[in-house]
């Protein structure tokens, strides 16, 4: 029906079809649900939890955006794009090629980056209006960038997410496949870092597709921020998601007419560029692990 | 008995619930190899468990099977019992303790019998509601909700849902809140009739 009418080809057949695709995404039940509980989750943290300080450890609270709505995002976007499946014989009369539908599903990453954004900006005029203790890890105790830097991790993770979910629903043909991907992508975020937090290499950790940078209180008050360079690792998410390459290239190599040498080279390079930000991430920046000044409403041992 | 046995081997998606078994079994024995990681691997294999019961309730046919003869009911409380794979899966990982990880065996019981037993009440009352394939949402929503608390739970010095070792009061009090949900919501979808 909609798709009889709109163009077969060119921009605006493509424009019509993503516009389709976010619309899909932004209703979806599964990722309503996972941004109301990320919101839900926020609210109750700044309500529930106490310090006279103001918001404690509030660098570590874009994990909360990119659990619930990243997560989220991995299933919903997968249903998405597997939810074609059961009228393959009407999709495969539609017009353009899968990888062209694949290219348009990416743009069910967009209702989740917005998200991730509000989400982003609620936790910086929530820190600005309630305050944070002077030694936490926050604007005044470190540059901007690195700061802005942390904090947009979880936009870019919430898009990211989506990515994957298209990837997942393309590649894994199983029931209950993107729950397993989203069960791995927390597996090996927290065992491919965890050994490495309080060693002196810890920012080769940044392999992992969400590294944290702070540690949340300690006992004796002090926070940890640890090493590396979250611009660089921004980009590197980047790399992986936003820009696009690894995750929605990957779900249009399922397509074999869209294997040209130019698609090829592009996925070389954005591969380079994923491994340059890497090496960047993890070479520059703070080489050591950093310790704050003692809060001492936080002093727990 | 014949009966039953004959419909649940031709009607229950085994495929997505043994392989979420194996997937189980996998993360076992992840956990003998590295116990240290229990914190996390325990509370994966509860996933993959919980996913598993997610599955027992598929049926392609539900629209033309919800209407024979024999009765929903029938057809609801026999696939019930196809819970009891994931649930043994659990009971054995918990009875052998891989990696001699010291769960808290009646703890950790109840834990598994309370996820489970959510999750395909969840799962039947959405057969119940006519939704053929419940476990393909249900199934990846379980699974990342069981995980979720072992993120936070790190970062925020919240308290665990998963304790190693010693099983505190209050963890048990949740737990045996979210088993009490399970029954009333197996209560709601197996009561006779068609509809809800």
């Amino acid at each position: 029906m909609s798709s009889l009418s709109m163009p077969a080809s060119g921009i605006a057949g493509h424009r019509a079809m993503a516009v389709i695709e976010a619309r899909r995404m932004a209703r979806h039940p599964v990722f309503v649900l996972g941004v109301a509980l990320g919101f839900v989750a926020l609210g109750l943290y700044v309500v529930l939890v106490d310090d006279e300080t103001g918001v404690p450890v509030v660098l570590t609270l874009p994990l909360l955006g990119a659990f619930y709505i990243g997560l989220a995002s991995v299933i919903a976007a997968a249903l998405l794009t597997r939810s074609t499946e059961v009228a393959v014989e009407a999709v495969a009369t539609a017009p353009g090629t899968e990888a062209r539908r694949t290219l348009a599903l990416a743009a069910a990453g967009i209702p989740p980056l917005v998200a991730g954004l509000v989400f982003s900006v609620a936790l910086v005029v929530l820190a600005k209006v309630i305050r944070v203790a002077p030694q936490e890890w926050w604007f005044g105790t470190l540059p901007d960038w690195q700061v802005w830097s942390i904090v947009l991790m979880c936009p870019v993770a919430c898009l990211d997410g989506a990515l994957l979910g298209v990837l997942a629903g393309r590649w894994l043909r199983f029931r209950g496949a993107s729950g397993m991907v989203a069960v791995a992508l927390i597996v090996v975020s927290l065992l491919g870092q965890a050994p490495l937090l309080d060693t002196g290499s810890s920012e080769w950790r940044l392999w992992v597709p969400w590294a944290i940078f702070h540690t949340g209180d300690n006992p004796d008050g002090t926070q940890t921020l640890i090493a590396g360079n979250p611009a660089s690792y921004l980009g590197y998410l980047l790399a992986l998601g936003a820009l696009g390459a690894l995750a929605v290239l990957g779900a249009m190599w399922h397509d074999r007419n869209a294997r040209t040498p130019r698609f090829r080279i592009l996925v070389a390079a954005v591969v380079a560029a994923a491994l340059a930000f890497f090496v960047l991430a993890a070479t520059t920046g703070n080489h050591d692990n950093r310790v704050s000044d003692p809060i001492p409403s936080r002093v727990t041992g | 008995m014949s009966t039953r046995l004959w419909y649940l081997r031709r009607g229950v998606a085994w495929l997505p619930l043994l392989g979420a078994c194996v997937a189980a079994a996998v993360t076992a024995v992840l956990l003998a190899r590295w116990p240290d990681d229990a914190f996390l691997l325990a509370p994966a294999l509860l996933a993959c468990c919980a996913a598993a019961a997610a599955f027992v309730y598929d049926e392609d046919a539900l629209p033309v099977v919800a209407v024979t003869p024999r009765g929903a009911g029938w057809r609801r409380a026999t696939r019930l019992g196809v819970t009891l794979v994931p649930l043994s899966v659990w009971a054995v990982v918990v009875t052998l303790r891989p990696g001699d990880v010291p769960l808290a065996r009646p703890g950790w019981c109840l834990v598994g019998g309370a996820a489970v037993l959510l999750v395909a009440g969840s799962a039947a009352l959405a057969s119940r509601r006519l939704v053929p394939a419940p476990g393909s949402v249900l199934a990846p929503v379980v699974a990342v909700a069981v995980v979720a608390p072992v993120t936070f739970a790190g970062l925020f010095s919240w308290g665990t849902l998963y304790p190693i070792g010693d099983f505190p009061d209050p963890v048990r009090t949740v737990w045996l809140g979210v088993a009490l949900s399970g029954g009333a919501v197996c209560a709601v979808a197996l009561r006779p009739g068609l509809r809800p």
